[in-house]
């Protein structure tokens, strides 16, 4: 794929890999992900190193995953264990093929660019995580944006403004984060290098209730921040957060997105209204996702545009995106070793 | 007044040609004999828009399907005393792809004339050599559907794949297979490489030497408990045919096909005929007969055996087409011992493969 950054990616909702090994697709490339025997998940080039037959026609067998042609077996880190009537394997077949992997949130993030992960997968706010706390909403949507189209979305105040018939306030409209300092409220601190983040208000009467509060100033302040493949939100209402979000892409190929992640609206105490705001903010969400694949239906996907000053925390991004896609330069190669 | 055209005309519209990389020279099947009639077929094969017809003679013909005057499809054409006619000027063209007529012209450019490929019809399939304006070797020999047809009794089969036509003819010597995808159970197992053409005698007459490659495999199956593990037990016995332990496959060929014969307890129970059609890249269809001995009438324990062969196609090819379907041969690059037979065969189809003449793979000029 051209122009991803190395980071943790989301690959499939967590119960969408069972016993069974799938087939998926991303980076542009062919993968298979089954569990071991422990329930482990393990994500592969989906074409054995043998013969080249597809592992997901495979089977699961004593934790092994079993290729359908020879019946060669691969571990969770993709090493091959077993080929029948061989007792001794040559060392060169027991290489490590298996991309890094981690379950968390319902799904299965896979790391892209290196051998190693080069930062630990970014952790929510724990809080978010209590049902009693927060009702949750888990979505999805194909899009033909590349990653960072996507994510830079949530920098974009000005495209959020425009959408939402919203005025920008504060000073400077919006300030990009200078340290994660400002950011805690979205969850614990990420590695300093692979953080970025901004703060964005806006004030107007258009937005569902739950963003914008029951009586004037109809104002949300946006408190937004992440890792070159994913982000949290908290959008608060008077000093009180309300909505938080985490946002997360799968990179099938290029031209093929897809955006996943979660809503967590805060409860107030009555169920009934609880469930509505709920409802009023997947309505909003949907609209809001659904207007940006218009847009991006049409797209001229590469860096263009006449930058202005308010775009300042979208430029940041950018910049910030650009740095993580060389650190992946070599996964080619790692690629074509696995 | 009377329509040239024919009344139903089935839109083939010309494709871009779609080479498959890396196929042999050799012989392959283009159609079989019953598709081929008094009209002339647009045909794809070798990822090239060609036409068959037949000729004064009845003999196969097949060539470029767009007429070298002003590219009409040739297949919309007819077939007019042994000659096809196009349907667009109605210049004639005979079987060796000359063009003999001209309506209205006595002058016939030497530059009308259509590359023919050299074919041959037989076992109920049209051949047709590809890679080099004449064959290398002559079409080999297939007696159950020739000479000895009489002795035999059998069906023809056809399955199509993405999968290449290396793919299809290496699964023969890719011996391992046969216990892990198909589950045969196996005691003890020997395969070898066929050294000299006389170990293939039961197959047929022999085949030009530098385009023969042969093999040898026997196992002992274990079909184990009938109830306990009934999918071994009834691979075991369909492998056997029910009629003992032991059995042997030998496997001999040229660069685009197979025979086989199978023996159980060394006793022949039945002969294959494994050809190829290599429609496009990406795109082969694997064709042939599979017919199982009888005597003078057809007893009880024929029918049985040509079940149980029946069986043993479908069973195997409902197992070896999803691996052709979903493999990136590229990707595979880890070998073990037991490769051997199908590395030798790689080399051995590698070596055909750079006998392909690029000027003349599109027909002989």
């Amino acid at each position: 794929m051209t122009h991803l950054a190395a980071s943790w990616y989301v690959a499939l909702p967590s119960g969408a890999v069972g016993a069974k090994p799938r087939s998926l697709t991303m980076f542009g490339r062919p993968l298979v992900a089954w569990r071991d025997g422990t329930g482990r998940a393990s994500v592969l080039p989906r074409h054995c190193p043998h013969l080249g037959a597809s592992l997901a026609l495979g089977k699961v067998v004593e934790g092994q995953l079993r290729c359908v042609f020879h019946h060669w077996r691969f571990d969770a880190t993709g090493a091959c264990v077993h080929i029948p009537r061989m007792d001794r394997l040559p060392s060169h077949l027991a290489r490590r093929r298996a991309y890094p992997v981690l379950e968390r949130y319902g799904f299965l993030w896979v790391w892209y660019g290196s051998e190693e992960p080069l930062f630990p997968l970014p952790e929510l706010d724990p809080q978010v995580l209590t049902r009693s706390a927060y009702q949750r909403h888990r979505f999805a949507f194909a899009t033909p944006a590349s990653p960072r189209r996507v994510l830079e979305q949530a920098f974009d105040h000005h495209r959020f403004a425009a959408f939402h018939d919203l005025e920008a306030i504060g000073q400077d409209c919006s300030a990009a984060l200078p340290d994660q300092g400002a950011a805690l409220r979205n969850g614990p601190a990420i590695t300093a290098d692979a953080w970025t983040g901004a703060r964005l208000e806006f004030r107007g009467d258009r937005l569902p209730e739950v963003l914008r509060g029951t009586a004037p100033p109809y104002a949300v302040d946006l408190l937004v921040d992440g890792w070159p493949g994913g982000q949290r939100l908290t959008f608060s209402v008077a000093g009180q957060d309300s909505v938080r979000e985490l946002i997360a892409v799968t990179p099938i190929r290029d031209g093929h997105t897809i955006v996943r992640g979660w809503s967590f609206v805060r409860r107030q105490g009555d169920p009934l209204r609880d469930a509505s705001r709920l409802r009023a903010y997947r309505r909003f969400r949907r609209r809001d996702v659904q207007e940006g694949l218009r847009v991006y239906a049409d797209f001229r996907q590469e860096r263009a545009g006449v930058p202005i000053e308010p775009d300042a925390p979208l430029a940041r991004f950018r910049d910030h995106y650009d740095r993580w896609v060389p650190r992946a330069g070599h996964d080619d190669e790692a690629d074509a070793a696995r | 007044m009377k329509s040239v055209l024919p009344r139903k005309i089935s839109a083939q519209p010309a494709r871009p040609d779609a080479v498959p990389v890396g196929l042999a020279a050799s012989w392959y099947v283009g159609m079989s004999s019953g598709q081929l009639g008094r009209r002339p077929v647009a045909v794809r094969l070798f990822g090239r828009d060609l036409v068959a017809w037949r000729d004064a003679t009845g003999r196969p013909v097949l060539a470029p399907r767009f007429c070298p005057h002003q590219g009409a499809s040739l297949a919309l054409g007819k077939v007019v005393d042994g000659e096809l006619r196009c349907p667009f000027h109605g210049w004639r063209f005979e079987g060796s792809g000359k063009c003999v007529r001209i309506p209205g012209s006595d002058r016939i450019p030497t530059t009308a004339q259509l590359d023919t490929y050299p074919v041959q019809e037989r076992y109920g399939f049209v051949w047709v050599w590809y890679g080099t304006p004449e064959p290398l070797f002559p079409l080999p020999d297939f007696p159950p559907r020739d000479a000895d047809r009489d002795r035999y009794i059998g069906f023809r089969y056809a399955d199509r794949t993405i999968g290449t036509a290396r793919q299809l003819l290496e699964n023969a010597f890719d011996y391992f297979h046969f216990e892990a995808l198909h589950g045969l159970s196996l005691d003890s197992t020997e395969f070898r490489m066929l050294k000299d053409q006389s170990e293939a005698a039961d197959n047929g007459s022999p085949i030009a030497t530098d385009a023969w490659l042969g093999s040898w495999f026997e196992g002992v199956a274990t079909p184990g408990h009938p109830v306990r593990d009934p999918y071994r037990w009834l691979v075991a016995k369909s492998a056997t045919f029910a009629a003992g332990d032991s059995f042997e496959v030998l496997v001999d060929g040229w660069p685009g096909g197979q025979r086989f014969t199978g023996y159980v307890d060394g006793k022949v129970f039945y002969k294959v005929l494994l050809a190829i059609v290599p429609i496009e890249e990406r795109r082969t269809t694997q064709v042939g007969w599979m017919v199982t001995p009888r005597s003078s009438g057809i007893g009880l324990r024929t029918l049985f055996n040509l079940f149980m062969l029946f069986g043993q196609y479908r069973g195997g090819s409902t197992q070896d087409l999803p691996v052709y379907n979903n493999t990136e041969a590229e990707t595979g690059t880890l070998r073990a011992w037991h490769d051997n037979g199908l590395l030798r065969f790689r080399k051995y189809y590698q070596s055909w493969v750079d006998r392909v003449d690029p000027a003349a793979a599109g027909g002989r000029p």
